[in-house]
């Protein structure tokens, strides 16, 4: 992506999407986010801002030798809804094997993904069978290509950060609950927060490389935070009451399946790290548990309350000292 | 121009007529300046007009304005994806030997004036593919092997010809700050622009440095609050928007003046008839979100600023009604049996949807050629070919030649016509509306389009435009007024017109009735049985000619010979159904999609 972009530090309120890429930045595991909701409110601002929180992270080329890993930037690749499927997975390299009549794999954006982020605006619009092959390899975490003669495997693991606007479309269930973290992205009914969010992005406009020089000390000590608190994950104290609780939420919400207790547990762990304490509390809980387990409740069309209020509904009975 | 064909007008109305017109044009012509001045910041213009020579005046006179400094490319609605983004050359490729990418059309209109006519007919990825572009002025090419950006920023002009059901979609229109209409305009109140084509040089020259004051943002986010208005670009489109508006006047700061000169150009068209009064949208009640990383910033509040505010409403409400003035009528609500509408336009779409495998043709010859797989077959024989033929060059034989085959599109439109007269009409609408739900909940991954048209009273109406979305359904459908009489002929009409359309748009319509059958108002919405039941035979005819598939479900007490005769009349298939329920009806129109 070359144009500069917004600094995440700058972005006015949000603090649920801003709060799931963090998680997503620190535990790449997570299972990818999920940003859905109301036109202009910054989804894809906020998201493309992510890129330069990113700690250098040890990387190997999807198609290289083992061990070749190096310090790198993560990648954070965006796939364009026009993509085509040979762009997406890879493909014989045509220019290559018209003049030299060599088959030679040219990788994909999969590839390029490999240890980063992969990135799909208005994912709801996208072709059924793309978003098939990115589930596909999104858990496995492995692309298998078969085309044309080839016969190629490659790691292929990385975060995926969709986003979109309902009122264009739902998204299909089965691709709802991969999401590890899904966010309802509302326009701030804060008036004073509005006027702030239009202040700085006039700003930005005018003049977008002295608004970012602005903001680069707090994107800088933003970056920090997520990289003491990757560092940190792994030693996070979570209290086995918490976890019982934790289960007992999702049982009350009968959200399906495992994933939503995996995903809860998960993300609290990581806001842990990221508050610097290391211990995971009740509050850290109350913050994952709408972003983990709202997507995975079933659809009900006589209950119209949106999914948010049905989870706080559901805290508010389960989440009790 | 057509009031004053129709009849002999007292003089009070000429001067109305004209002088609306000339409103109407002036706002167009600003419009059309202020888009020119900051295409960046303002994405574009929407023109909504039919074909006239009004419109044909206007394009003449935009022409003037760009002379000799910016181009129009025309986007045809019908694009194919790698002509908009971008691909592989044939021609080009094939005699130079080596792959030859060709930009899209959308890098071809950057620093120009991309112009789509018919734009109400736009599809939704075409639509999100000049969205991306505007969004971040280039386009990302991912296509047959190709991967590079292409700078694409542009002015975006859409022409916009629906009626009042009918508009481009709205992920572009968002992005697409300015609004004019040209309907109404008598061609005697347009002239040439005022504004000349220095004008405009001038005032881009000078936009960079012109000042913003910051007291200006808060009232207009306030207004824009007040109006129930989405996310933040509706207020940055209205500060861009004064911006240009000051850079055109040759000053260099943006005064209140010129913010309730221009909020109408911006707001009239996307503005619901009143704003809420300013006190109740001030109160903050949501609870304060917890952020573990970002301090709240100390910040004032904004300046008071009532007065600003006054005058910004009078600005929008005045657009607003100009903008109703100027709404297209649509030609499909009353108009008469057997006029066809835009009949030319009602083939489906045979080479869009989705591609499938390309396949070899066996040698013979294709109709369309999928380039990369021919090449990709090819490629391995390229040396040994050149060896024996000892020719360079890229050597394709009829063998390697693939045909480009789509997939039909298998997206299908659900059009329900739900009757909404008489005792039984809530009821009825409610299980309509679980059926539409029902249906949209379970079919997510054939990604179909339900819409719903209802009919009561005189005549019928849309009250659902096709959707795939649950919020809308609910939105749209939350409380429906149900009783009175039956105008079923218009009721049919209006859903042939919507069936013609989804056609239009490469998808298959159904049709689903939920009646029982007897009509008793007529087409001039008048409650006369006998023309009441003739316009309804003939509007049921008309519809079956189309062969359009329907299904009727006849709600009726009893199964009688009217709803019969109207199945059959409609070519419908028929189910008696008194006790209407959403989830079977859902159900039957489910399997009959899975038929097909």
């Amino acid at each position: 992506m070359s144009d500069i972009t917004f600094p995440f530090s700058a972005i006015v309120g949000q603090a649920g999407l801003k709060n799931a890429l963090l998680i997503s930045a620190i535990d790449p595991l997570i299972g990818g986010v999920l940003a859905f909701g109301d036109r202009g409110t910054g989804k894809t601002t906020t998201i493309r801002a992510l890129a330069a929180l990113l700690p250098k992270v040890e990387i190997a080329d999807a198609l290289g030798e083992a061990g070749s890993a190096k310090l790198a930037s993560p990648p954070v690749i965006n796939l364009p809804l026009g993509a085509t499927e040979d762009r997406v997975i890879g493909s014989v390299d045509i220019e290559h094997a018209l003049i030299d009549g060599e088959m030679r794999f040219e990788p994909g954006l999969l590839a390029s993904a490999h240890g980063g982020f992969l990135y799909v605006d208005e994912v709801n619009l996208l072709d059924d069978h793309l978003v098939d092959i990115l589930l596909d390899v999104a858990a496995s975490g492995v692309n298998r290509v078969e085309r044309e003669g080839l016969s190629i495997e490659h790691p292929a693991k990385f975060v995926l950060i969709g986003s979109g606007n309902p009122e264009e479309g739902e998204l299909r269930p089965q691709l709802l609950d991969r999401f590890g973290l899904s966010v309802d992205v509302r326009t701030s009914r804060d008036l004073n927060e509005r006027v702030e969010v239009v202040r700085r992005r006039d700003a930005f406009e005018r003049d977008k490389a002295e608004f970012v020089k602005t903001w680069r000390r707090k994107d800088l000590a933003l970056r920090r935070k997520v990289e003491k608190a990757k560092s940190g994950l792994a030693d996070v104290k979570m209290d086995d009451g918490l976890l019982e609780k934790c289960a007992a939420l999702c049982i009350q919400l009968g959200s399906d399946g495992l994933r939503g207790e995996l995903s809860l547990t998960r993300a609290s762990r990581a806001l842990a790290a990221l508050s610097g304490t290391g211990v995971v509390t009740l509050d850290h809980i109350r913050l994952a548990a709408p972003m983990s387990l709202g997507h995975r409740l079933r659809k009900d069309p006589l209950d119209e309350s949106d999914a948010t209020s049905r989870v706080v509904r559901a805290m508010d009975e389960v989440l009790v000292p | 121009m057509t009031v004053a064909a129709a009849e002999v007008p007292s003089k009070g109305q000429i001067e109305t007529a004209h002088d609306r017109g000339r409103a109407l044009w002036k706002e167009a012509e600003l419009a059309t300046a202020l888009a020119l001045i900051d295409p960046d910041g303002l994405g574009g213009l929407q023109l909504r007009s039919h074909a006239s020579d009004v419109r044909t005046l206007w394009l003449s006179e935009l022409r003037k304005l760009i002379e000799n400094t910016t181009n129009l490319v025309n986007l045809p609605i019908s694009v194919s994806a790698d002509r908009l983004i971008g691909g592989i050359s044939l021609n080009a490729t094939l005699s130079r030997g080596r792959v030859v990418t060709q930009k899209g059309l959308l890098a071809e209109a950057n620093g120009q004036i991309l112009l789509v006519r018919m734009a109400e007919r736009l599809d939704l990825e075409t639509a999100s593919a000049i969205s991306a572009a505007l969004d971040h002025g280039y386009v990302q090419v991912e296509r047959d092997g190709l991967s590079t950006e292409d700078a694409a920023r542009f002015c975006a002009i859409l022409l916009d010809e629906g009626d009042q059901d009918e508009h481009p979609p709205e992920i572009l229109t968002e992005r697409i700050a300015l609004q004019a209409g040209l309907e109404g305009i008598p061609l005697g109140s347009a002239g040439p622009f005022r504004i000349t084509a220095s004008d405009i040089t001038s005032a881009r020259d000078r936009l960079a440095g012109v000042l913003v004051p910051e007291g200006l943002i808060g009232p207009i986010v306030h207004l824009c609050a007040r109006y129930g208005l989405q996310g933040i670009r509706p207020a940055l489109h209205c500060l861009r928007a004064a911006a240009a508006f000051t850079a055109l006047a040759g000053r260099n700061e943006v005064e209140e003046a010129d913010v309730t000169r221009t909020c109408g150009l911006v707001l009239g068209a996307i503005t619901a008839a009143e704003p809420m009064p300013p006190q109740q949208s001030e109160t903050a009640d949501q609870p304060k979100d917890q952020e573990p990383d970002i301090e709240r910033e100390d910040q004032g509040m904004p300046s008071d600023g009532t007065a600003f505010e006054d005058m910004m409403v009078e600005a929008v409400e005045a657009a607003q009604l100009l903008n109703m003035l100027s709404r297209p009528r649509g030609p499909n609500r009353r108009r008469g049996i057997g006029i066809a509408g835009k009949s030319g336009d009602l083939t489906p779409a045979k080479d869009k949807g989705r591609p499938a495998p390309a396949q070899p043709t066996g040698g013979q010859r294709p109709k369309r050629v999928d380039l990369v797989q021919t090449l990709r077959a090819a490629a391995p024989w390229q040396k040994v070919r050149r060896k024996t033929s000892r020719r360079d060059g890229i050597h394709i034989q009829s063998d390697d030649l693939r045909e480009k085959r789509f997939k039909r599109r298998s997206q299908s439109s659900v059009i329900f016509v739900v009757d909404a007269s008489g005792s039984a009409a809530m009821n009825r609408l409610a299980e309509a509306k679980g059926a539409v739900e029902h249906l949209l909940t379970d079919c997510y991954s054939r990604r179909d389009l339900v819409s719903l048209i209802s009919f009561r009273g005189t005549e019928a109406e849309l009250l659902l435009s096709p959707t795939r979305s649950l919020v809308r359904v609910r939105r749209c459908l939350g409380d429906l007024p149900g009783g009175g009489g039956t105008p079923l002929a218009s009721a049919i009409l209006l859903g042939d017109a919507m069936a013609d359309r989804e056609l239009a748009k490469g998808r298959s319509p159904l049709l689903v009735f939920l009646s029982d059958g007897r009509g008793n108002i007529a087409l001039d919405g008048s409650a006369k049985r006998t023309e009441a039941a003739s316009d309804g035979e003939q509007a049921a005819r008309h519809l079956k000619s189309k062969e359009h598939p329907v299904i009727f479900f006849d709600t009726a007490r009893r199964p009688g010979p009217p709803s019969r005769k109207l199945a059959d009349d409609l070519g419908a298939s028929y189910y008696f159904l008194p006790r209407v329920d959403g989830e079977q009806v859902s159900k039957l129109v489910r399997d009959r999609i899975g038929r097909r």
